[in-house]
């Protein structure tokens, strides 16, 4: 028989309420960690925007190795030959990075099962890839290439975004801790006409100007639609042993190729050359001597525009004819794929061209009507 | 009790069954591809499975990546659920508690029954895994005629030796054991809260699911570092160079944490239940 304590309670349903309170605490305890964590005050660091900024720019050497995040919603199709770019900007990318100095690094993509490491040594890389269990050699600098992961970590992204927007205005913003780390914020707002972005918000050490945070905010978004930043990072110079890349073994395939490869294989597309302006802007070389890609505009409103050769020009434009929205451009065809911040044209008409960069859809509508040869 | 406890879970014929079925599975996969030949493209498929072709010894883990997912939780969720209201449907409980032996005790012992039982059944499809590695994938006698694994290559490219493997192995099994607490936990809860062990079974495995899904799910991210199966497959970290050993050590800190809530929730609401059966 249950003893009565009054007002009809039990011994016993006291002793479970008291148990289930003790439960409850240790509920609440252990939830309120991670809060209390995230919200701690974060000091002012007393860095003006402007030298925060130029400490990024003078931070390429600095050592550090952590692990870093990049996440990008812009929803890109995967185009033939560039699915591995498209899925960059438009799903989460983990990364380990390594930096000892700056020719002298190595960035892991990290997936469930899989990893591929780019090893930079002076004036050669490697790159290993444990899905296709092959190690390749890339000898020189190469003058052209698609963008990479390891374009992506916080340091190289902030510093390439940053010398594009040289002219634009910088704001403060309010520090805040990333990766353990109290860090100094600045927000650049592009000034170039014609571009996407609305602003680009940056965290960083304010002692070593180290990147560890960037947001790219698309105008009309209410959201950054990409994010860069470290989950943990150390200034701390990495292990020599860290940076060495592996070494081939049997069961490993490895490939040797050079920068000289790649100018000849580029020399084949020579036909291809972009105009010499579009909309109204000149082209300048990507690479001096390499007119294949043309780079145009300013600041953050530059665009890039690429000749395709024929067969691999008829897959990209009919892949993004299924995705995107046909314009109408007199003496050939022209779709646009909207994707908020990054968009990408793709015009076939006596030659099959594809254009993108941080540009809005009238630019790139002008851009058509140019490389179609007519007017809209 | 403990011992009582083990006695029983090695007695029953269902978790060698149980195991047998958990080796099974990776058995059934190498058959199909040593005879084939055909690994899963790089990044498909369940992890090392297409490295496994020239790395036999790295079969083991392969093997993990395979019964991790499903059938390894729904066995530990199966007789997690089991353990109190199996008993209590089966009318034991009243008996048990009457000998007398104290609830907290009885719930402590089952728990470590369920982790005996998770080590036993991953050791187990290590060793067979190892060996089906070696015999169906690479096997090759040395200069000394002694049979040797073949080398085995890390996911950062950098051989692995016999040793570094080794640990490596341990490790996983330590850190898959982990992983099933939690499960355990919120199976052995729903056992002290319902009499049907296929109903706490299925409530484990139902949250199980959820956070499955939810993992996969971009807009769940502010939750997802909380959710029950978020780390479970952080084990293949093992196995890069140098170890990443970030998201290994957030799912064993997650693990102890839905341990100790649940287990406690499930001594609050076990100490004072009625067994009316």
């Amino acid at each position: 028989m249950r003893q009565l304590t009054g007002a009809g309670r039990t011994v016993v349903a006291g002793q479970a309420r008291r148990r289930c309170s003790v439960v409850l605490a240790v509920v609440v305890v252990l939830g309120a960690v991670p809060v209390l964590l995230a919200h701690r005050p974060v000091p002012a660091t007393g860095i003006t925007p402007a030298a925060l900024r130029d400490r990024i720019a003078a931070s390429a050497g600095q050592v550090h190795q952590g692990y870093a995040q990049s996440a990008g919603a812009l929803g890109l199709p995967a185009l033939p030959n560039l699915e591995q770019v498209t899925a960059l900007v438009s799903g989460t990318t983990e990364m380990r990075v390594w930096r000892g100095a700056r020719d002298r690094w190595r960035v892991d993509v990290l997936g469930p099962g899989t990893e591929q490491g780019l090893y930079q040594l002076p004036g050669e890389q490697y790159l290993w890839d444990y899905g296709e269990s092959r190690l390749t050699r890339i000898v020189g600098e190469q003058p052209l290439r698609l963008p990479r992961a390891a374009d992506l970590t916080p340091p190289e992204l902030v510093r390439r975004l940053l010398s594009l927007a040289a002219g634009d205005r910088v704001e403060p913003l309010p520090g805040k801790r990333v990766a353990g780390v109290v860090a100094a914020g600045l927000r650049v707002v592009p000034v170039a006409p014609g571009t996407t972005v609305a602003h680009i918000d940056v965290w960083a050490d304010p002692d070593s100007g180290l990147p560890l945070q960037a947001e790219i905010t698309a105008r009309g978004a209410r959201r950054p639609v990409f994010v860069t930043r470290f989950l943990e990072v150390s200034l701390t110079a990495p292990a020599a042993a860290v940076l060495d890349p592996p070494v081939p073994g049997p069961g490993i395939g490895a490939a040797t190729t050079s920068a000289a490869d790649v100018l000849a294989a580029l020399d084949r597309w020579d036909s291809l050359t972009p105009p010499d302006s579009l909309a109204g802007y000149p082209r300048q070389d990507s690479v001096d001597g390499v007119p294949v890609v043309g780079v145009y505009g300013t600041g953050l409103a530059r665009f890039v525009a690429l000749g395709l050769p024929g067969r691999l020009g008829d897959d990209v434009f009919g892949n993004a004819a299924r995705w995107g929205r046909r314009l109408t451009v007199s003496g050939g065809e022209a779709v646009l794929i909207t994707a908020g911040l990054l968009n990408v044209l793709a015009v076939r008409a006596e030659r099959t061209y594809l254009v993108t960069g941080f540009v809005d859809a009238p630019l790139l509508e002008r851009v058509a009507a140019d490389l179609a040869g007519g007017t809209a | 009790m403990i011992g009582v406890e083990l006695a029983k879970l090695f007695r029953r014929p269902r978790t060698y069954v149980i195991a047998a079925l958990l080796c099974a599975l990776p058995f059934i996969v190498a058959v199909f591809l040593a005879t084939t030949r055909i690994p899963p493209p790089p990044g498909q498929g369940g992890a090392f499975l297409s490295a496994v072709l020239s790395n036999g010894a790295l079969y083991p883990a392969a093997a993990m990546a395979l019964v991790l997912p499903v059938l390894l939780p729904v066995s530990v969720a199966v007789l997690a659920g089991d353990a109190v209201a199996g008993e209590a449907s089966a009318g034991t409980l009243r008996y048990l508690l009457i000998r007398p032996v104290g609830r907290t005790r009885l719930l402590v012992a089952k728990l470590v029954s369920l982790v005996v039982f998770v080590l036993f059944a991953i050791a187990t499809v290590l060793v067979t895994s190892y060996l089906t590695g070696l015999l169906l994938f690479g096997a090759e006698p040395d200069s000394t005629g002694v049979t040797l694994p073949a080398d085995v290559t890390s996911l950062s490219g950098v051989t692995i030796t016999p040793a570094g493997l080794a640990w490596r192995l341990l490790a996983t099994v330590a850190y898959i054991t982990v992983s099933m607490l939690g499960v355990a936990a919120i199976a052995l809860f729903l056992s002290t809260v319902t009499d049907s062990a296929l109903g706490a079974a299925m409530g484990a495995l139902a949250a199980l699911v959820v956070s499955q899904v939810l993992v996969t799910l971009d807009a769940a991210a502010a939750v997802r570092p909380y959710l029950p199966t978020r780390y479970w497959l952080a084990w293949i970290d093992f196995f890069r160079e140098p170890v990443l050993w970030r998201d290994i050590e957030r799912g064993a800190a997650l693990q102890l944490v839905y341990l100790v809530v649940l287990l406690g929730a499930a001594w609050a609401n076990f100490m004072t239940k009625d067994v009316t059966n």
